[in-house]
């Protein structure tokens, strides 16, 4: 009924991931603007909070005064911790938003079902994908932190920059797992657009993007605790703006995202497989 | 040939004019009532950006000012949502149709292009509306009491805002007609570049004066002016009321003809050169 699967020798399998890689990067190289607007986007994401907080209390300073006595963050600079929140946050939605549309597209162009019924491995397609994501996230966040640094004059080298960019490429890892599940949902609802869009502004609100979670109620602040992308986000906000680690220490913060790396890949890729087989199963997953 | 017999045939009449626009607002009614999973999802979409935005502001702002920072943010975002939509779903939905190969049948019938445009956005003022409903529900709950001041002429200019977005929208379809799929991205920058420079969420009183000087030239940034000063209860900030009324409801009567006229040009040009199906 299905394609007999190959035995598929190691080599094989690099060539299905390098393949995939290959043919997202270029599909992504053909529209240049996007680039211009994923760096663009955390920035101006940030502006808007930057500057309700500066036209409110009439400066800057008077702004951070303000941050810092609402949130107890002492010394911290607000206008730092937005354009990293901001970058962060764009970063993760973007990981989600790739791989949730990457499945929506192939089911609307009609080469999904194609794609899952070849005899090549999910996971190289997956890790392929992953690899495309990575390369896209890094890029976007590097370039939005510099631009917006650069924008709101702050040093974008100011802390320990090298942990902050091992702590995202190693933090984006449970990130791909929760994009795994959200495919899953893809495939199961459909309607990606909407769902998505939502979903990346529940991440958001649970990040502590412009604010520490601190300042929520703390049913939310448990949910934030669950969830990997605060982690992330915490974590590289206290590399860089040099913020408590609250957890112990930062090997408590690293163990902790250490433990979601391994855990939320392979519970994301579980749900999706066996999304993927019950709706093969069913009505097939070329279907939208 | 055609093309001009498919011209002079167009249907005229009031009569007319009503049954297609009825017929089309139906079908686009179906079509948002069959995804209902989406349209939960707009409003909690809604109440989260609300959340996270209005707890930003109130982390920033001086004790003093939260509700009035709150009120800023909250009726400069009512605005903001039904540009958002106007930028988006209008062109989105021709390029639906095209891709779903209905476009080119049915801008060859001999229908009113004005009824296919205003049957699309009836359909997407109601939701949005509905949104912003909720909305407003929402942070009264949440947040407290929001500074309402004359609710009536918010309306009417709220009212004569929505021709203005509109009417750039009528422009904006036809061009997504034309650029097809790199409008994403245009659209995407001019979402953010219009929500910097009409000071949405914020006061103009943040924006750099280099900046200050672009936003004054932009009809947008007097529709978010007037609409927020208005039901805040504050003078607006770029110009004087009556002058600001002026300018808005110049363009509310100005856009809408000026964006019909474009798109009407887009499509005969796409139909001459027979590229209204191509996507």
């Amino acid at each position: 009924m299905y394609a007999p699967i190959q035995k598929m020798t190691l080599k094989s399998h690099w060539g299905v991931v390098w393949g995939t890689f290959v043919v997202r990067l270029k599909t992504f190289s053909r529209y240049k603007g996007v680039l211009f607007m994923d760096i663009l986007t955390p920035v101006l994401l940030a502006a808007m909070p930057i500057l309700l907080g500066q036209a409110l209390s009439g400066s800057i300073s008077a702004a951070s005064a303000n941050f810092e006595q609402n949130t107890g963050l002492t010394g911290a600079n607000y206008v730092a911790f937005i354009i990293i929140g901001a970058n962060v946050f764009s970063t993760v939605t973007t990981s989600l938003w790739l791989f949730g549309f990457f499945i929506r597209r192939e089911q609307t162009l009609g080469t999904l079902e194609a794609l899952f019924m070849s005899p090549a491995h999910q996971i190289s397609i997956l890790v392929g994908l992953t690899l495309y994501v990575q390369l896209r996230s890094v890029i976007t966040f590097l370039g939005g932190y510099l631009f917006g640094c650069l924008l709101f004059s702050i040093n974008p080298f100011q802390g320990q920059v090298l942990l902050a960019l091992a702590i995202l490429l190693f933090g984006l890892v449970p990130i791909y797992g929760l994009s795994f599940l959200l495919g899953a949902l893809v495939l199961k609802v459909k309607q990606a657009n909407s769902l998505l869009n939502t979903l990346q502004w529940i991440v958001g609100a649970f990040m502590g993007v412009f604010f520490p979670i601190t300042v929520l109620p703390i049913t939310f602040q448990i949910v934030s605790y669950l969830f990997p992308g605060f982690w992330l986000n915490y974590n590289i906000q206290a590399a860089l703006m040099g913020l408590d680690w609250f957890f112990v220490n930062m090997y408590g913060h690293l163990g902790i995202l250490f433990i979601f790396a391994i855990t939320c890949p392979l519970i994301g890729y579980l749900i999706f497989s066996r999304t993927e087989s019950r709706s093969k199963r069913a009505e097939g997953i070329g279907q939208f | 040939m055609v093309l001009a017999t498919a011209e002079q045939n167009r249907i005229h009449g009031r009569k007319a004019w009503w049954s297609q626009f009825w017929a089309m607002t139906k079908k686009e009614f179906t079509v948002l009532t069959r995804y209902k999973f989406s349209f939960v999802l707009s409003f909690v979409q809604i109440m989260v950006i609300m959340f996270v935005f209005t707890v930003a502001a109130m982390v920033l702002a001086p004790p003093d000012q939260e509700s009035f920072g709150v009120g800023i943010m909250f009726y400069s975002f009512i605005l903001f949502m039904f540009f958002s939509t106007a930028l988006w779903d209008i062109g989105n939905s021709l390029r639906e149709e095209q891709y779903q190969g209905t476009l080119e049948s049915l801008f060859m019938s001999p229908i009113s292009y004005f009824s296919t445009l205003v049957s699309r956005i009836l359909s997407n003022v109601i939701w949005t509306s509905l949104n912003v409903a909720i909305a407003f529900i929402f942070m009264s709950i949440v947040f407290g009491k929001l500074p309402v001041q004359n609710v009536f002429l918010g309306m009417i200019i709220l009212v004569l805002s929505l021709f203005v977005c509109f009417g750039f929208s009528f422009g904006f379809a036809g061009l997504a007609l034309q650029y097809k799929e790199s409008m994403n991205t245009l659209t995407n920058f001019l979402q953010f570049f219009f929500m910097i420079v009409c000071a949405m969420f914020f006061p103009f009183s943040a924006l750099p004066d280099i900046v200050l000087i672009v936003s004054r030239l932009i009809p947008l940034s007097y529709c978010v002016d007037l609409f927020r000063s208005t039901l805040i209860g504050i003078p607006p900030e770029l110009l004087s009321y009556e002058l600001e009324f002026g300018i808005v409801t110049f363009f509310a009567i100005v856009f809408p003809l000026l964006g019909i006229m474009f798109f009407r040009r887009t499509v005969t040009t796409a139909k001459r050169s027979g590229t209204l199906a191509e996507y």
